[in-house]
């Protein structure tokens, strides 16, 4: 794990280091851990809301703002309550034969956390429908009537909740959420069947750190903690609340510390780190299940429009991990490119059919010749450079970067993708 | 405004509780809670101190059944997060009942509420939720006397989608109420009861009501009249049938609106067809409002059988517990207004 200044943590477990190295620390008098997390899955959804991320962008939606470089939390989360669902639906219990066991769990997502429905299996052509259904009749028309298509078969279904756009309102509905699951706990079968089967349910609500400063947070902290909810809080941050000073937002110390002292167990991990986030978070999701109460986890990300290195990049992390283990190639990434090119292309051809106006010259590409040119920030890590420093998209996105940043930044650029050369020839001697 | 409601009395806690004939509404309010947990097991009983007896000591014999214990969930003290925290239980399956010491949780939870209700109202999501609440004057102490948003909470709630509002003026009535307003359909947005403060201490007796009732009429006639009508609702339903005590029997039509939304829109125009003058008597500041919703409905659908301006009497904004009870206009401007009406 990346040491911060306010890195409480001790004892990291499980962690991808900058590198793309795993490391594992095992408890005291207990064995090293071990991850269920699959990381080309991983890789792939999260490679898959990037592009995603960039294609709004360029669909110059009226509030969109990026997400570029903060795709790990969600990814990890989709792909740790996929499995979670899976587990339960198969097979299941007596209780639940008469009951939909997909409400067992709910995660409430944050704004901005395109991989989660991805993980969850919600087709890139959908994402892009719901993305402008604010925006347009035609698009909101079509994705009311495959949200509630009742022979929907996909996770996201019946793990996602409705997202608001009031301030905090889905934390206080995750905690009622979460309450239902404690009193199913409590009552069992004086409640109706589909609520009894919640009994071992968890609830998740994701957000953004600038939540922390509004009344909400307190409210629905204090109530999870007074009531022992099966909630789990996952903050993505940014180290500052938006439109904030950094002391504003973290009033002198930081999220996991002042949660701690509220009484919530809470882990603070690299926002850029997949592997982690995915074990902490099933530990998180494991205890609440267990009656064990709350959680927050403080996953600290670095937005991609501050140009970082190359490691605080999620995909460019677990891109080094993958190819570490003879699991990335660039003829991998190329077919890979290809496809998620494929499925968005279906999803504009999608938006266009139900009248979406598209913008004149929009492209795909990744070559910064979009509505928004070769300035948006967002290109400079839409594709992980490669081994050789050359850019999956042949370079183009990586001269989109060299043209759009300050001088100063470029040198940083350089280095990064120079430290990237060497973390790749250190991974052919040390394979993990 | 009388001085029967003067200090938070404390609940009856008499041996004759359960007698029928002699409970309070209090008394028949707190055992209309407990057979509403009873009668459905997906109702639950929330509040900041419900789990001690609650406001007005309306949870106790919830509180005093072990097999409904469980299922009264005390909160917090901030009431936006108690407001939206039960919307979350609602929509996740359970229909809440949520005790407030005043409307003002609602309106520091309206954003909120305004989107729940909105998905409600929608078809797209549940928020069976009862709110209940006291209104206007009658407590005497200064928790949020003189607000707006305490004496006339419809004022700002009535921009909330789907949102059933009822405000039952009469000590008596207000079981049938609670037991019409727990009632809820399978997609229905949340409900509001709005009990006056000084009719909750009144003390007199009242009967008890059926879990399952719904019988309550949403505009009630209270006293019968050819020359006026008069609409009225929640706490100054009381100083209006005294005011109008003292006109001739024949000449003033009194009209409770025990339900303000959704409004029985045609009963109401078909109330004021019956005399062609109208008066609309309400507690807090002339400003928004019901009074003119109500005046541009008769204004549109029976302006043909007009034959005086409708008259609004409000009370005024007030300036602290010491003045509370200027919320309400007084029996006199209501007898004015009624007499001006005759003479016009």
């Amino acid at each position: 794990m990346e040491r911060s200044p306010w890195d409480p943590e001790a004892v990291v477990e499980l962690a991808l280091e900058p590198s793309g190295r795993l490391s594992k620390q095992s408890a005291a008098g207990g064995n090293s851990p071990e991850h269920s997390l699959n990381p080309e899955r991983c890789y792939e959804v999260m490679l898959a809301a990037r592009r995603v991320d960039l294609c709004l962008e360029r669909l110059a939606l009226p509030a969109w703002a990026s997400a570029a470089g903060e795709e790990a939390p969600a990814a990890a989360l989709g792909l740790a309550m996929a499995g979670q669902l899976e587990a339960s639906t198969s097979p299941p219990t007596a209780d639940e034969k008469s009951s939909n066991p997909g409400v067992r769990d709910r995660i409430f997502p944050g704004r901005r956390d395109l991989a989660l429905p991805i993980a969850l299996g919600v087709p890139l052509a959908e994402l892009l429908v719901q993305s402008a259904a604010p925006y347009h009749a035609g698009a909101a028309e079509h994705w009311r009537a495959f949200r509630s298509d009742e022979g929907r078969s996909d996770s996201a279904k019946a793990l996602l909740a409705q997202q608001h756009d009031e301030l905090g309102l889905d934390l206080l509905l995750a905690t009622g959420d979460a309450r239902v699951r404690r009193l199913a706990a409590q009552l069992g079968d004086a409640l109706t069947p589909e609520l009894a089967a919640m009994r071992n349910g968890v609830t998740v609500a994701c957000f953004g750190e600038g939540l922390t400063t509004h009344a909400s947070f307190l409210e629905a902290t204090s109530i999870a903690v007074a009531a022992d909810l099966p909630l789990v809080f996952v903050s993505k941050s940014r180290q500052w609340a938006d439109s904030a000073p950094a002391e504003a937002g973290i009033l002198g110390d930081n999220l996991a510390d002042r949660a701690r002292a509220c009484g919530l167990w809470t882990r603070r991990i690299d926002g850029a780190d997949c592997i982690g986030i995915h074990h902490y978070l099933r530990r998180a999701i494991e205890r609440a299940r267990e009656g064990h109460g709350p959680a927050l986890l403080d996953l600290v990300v670095t937005p991609a429009s501050l140009q970082p290195p190359g490691h605080r990049d999620p995909i460019e992390r677990l891109r080094r991990h993958l190819h570490r283990r003879g699991l990335w190639t660039e003829e991998y990434a190329e077919q890979l490119d290809d496809r998620i090119t494929e499925l968005l292309d279906a999803g504009i051809s999608l938006l266009s059919g139900l009248g979406f106006p598209v913008p004149e010259g929009f492209s795909l590409e990744s070559n910064g010749h979009g509505p928004n040119g070769p300035s948006s920030p967002q290109l400079t890590l839409t594709s992980p450079p490669t081994s050789n420093g050359k850019s999956t998209e042949d370079g183009r996105g990586q001269r989109a970067r060299q043209r759009a940043v300050p001088s100063s930044a470029n040198a940083e650029s350089t280095t990064s993708a120079s430290q990237t050369a060497e973390d790749l020839s250190d991974a052919r001697a040390q394979p993990s | 405004m009388s001085d029967r409601a003067s200090t938070l009395a404390p609940p009856s806690t008499s041996p004759a509780a359960h007698d029928t004939s002699q409970a309070t509404v209090l008394d028949s309010l707190a055992d209309l809670i407990a057979d509403l947990l009873r009668s459905d097991p997906l109702r639950v009983l929330l509040g900041e101190d419900v789990r001690d007896g609650g406001m007005l000591g309306l949870s106790r014999q919830a509180m005093a059944d072990a097999a409904l214990e469980a299922r009264v969930l005390a909160t917090p003290l901030g009431s936006s997060g108690t407001v939206l925290h039960a919307c979350g239980l609602a929509r996740a399956g359970l229909r809440p009942i949520v005790l407030l010491p005043s409307a003002t949780a609602l309106i520091e939870a309206l954003t909120g509420l305004r989107t729940v209700g909105a998905a409600a109202a929608d078809g797209t999501d549940r928020a069976p939720v009862l709110f209940v609440t006291p209104s206007g004057p009658g407590f005497g102490m200064s928790l949020d006397a003189g607000s707006e948003a305490s004496d006339a909470p419809e004022t700002f709630l009535g921009t909330v989608p789907g949102l059933r509002m009822y405000s039952t003026g009469l000590a008596a009535d207000l079981p049938a109420s609670l037991a019409s307003a727990a009632q809820f359909a399978d997609h229905d947005g949340p409900a509001l009861l709005a009990m006056p403060r000084a009719e909750l201490l009144e003390g007199a007796p009242t009967e008890k009501a059926s879990p399952q009732a719904d019988t309550l009429e949403p505009v009630r006639t209270l006293r019968g009249g050819s020359s006026v009508t008069v609409f009225c609702w929640g706490s100054v339903v009381r100083a209006t049938l005294d005011a109008a005590a003292g006109f001739d029997s024949e000449a003033v039509h009194i009209c409770e609106l025990t339900r303000l939304a959704p409004l029985d829109e045609a009963a109401i125009v078909e109330a004021a067809q019956k005399t062609g003058r109208i008066i609309i008597v309400h507690a807090g500041p002339r400003r928004l409002g019901l009074a003119p919703v109500l005046a541009a409905l008769l204004a549109d659908e029976a302006i043909a059988s007009l034959d005086a301006p409708i008259v609004e009497v409000a009370g005024r904004r007030t300036r602290g517990a010491w003045d509370e009870s200027a919320a309400l206009p007084s029996e006199t401007a209501i007898a004015t207004a009624i007499a001006n009406a005759l003479n016009y």
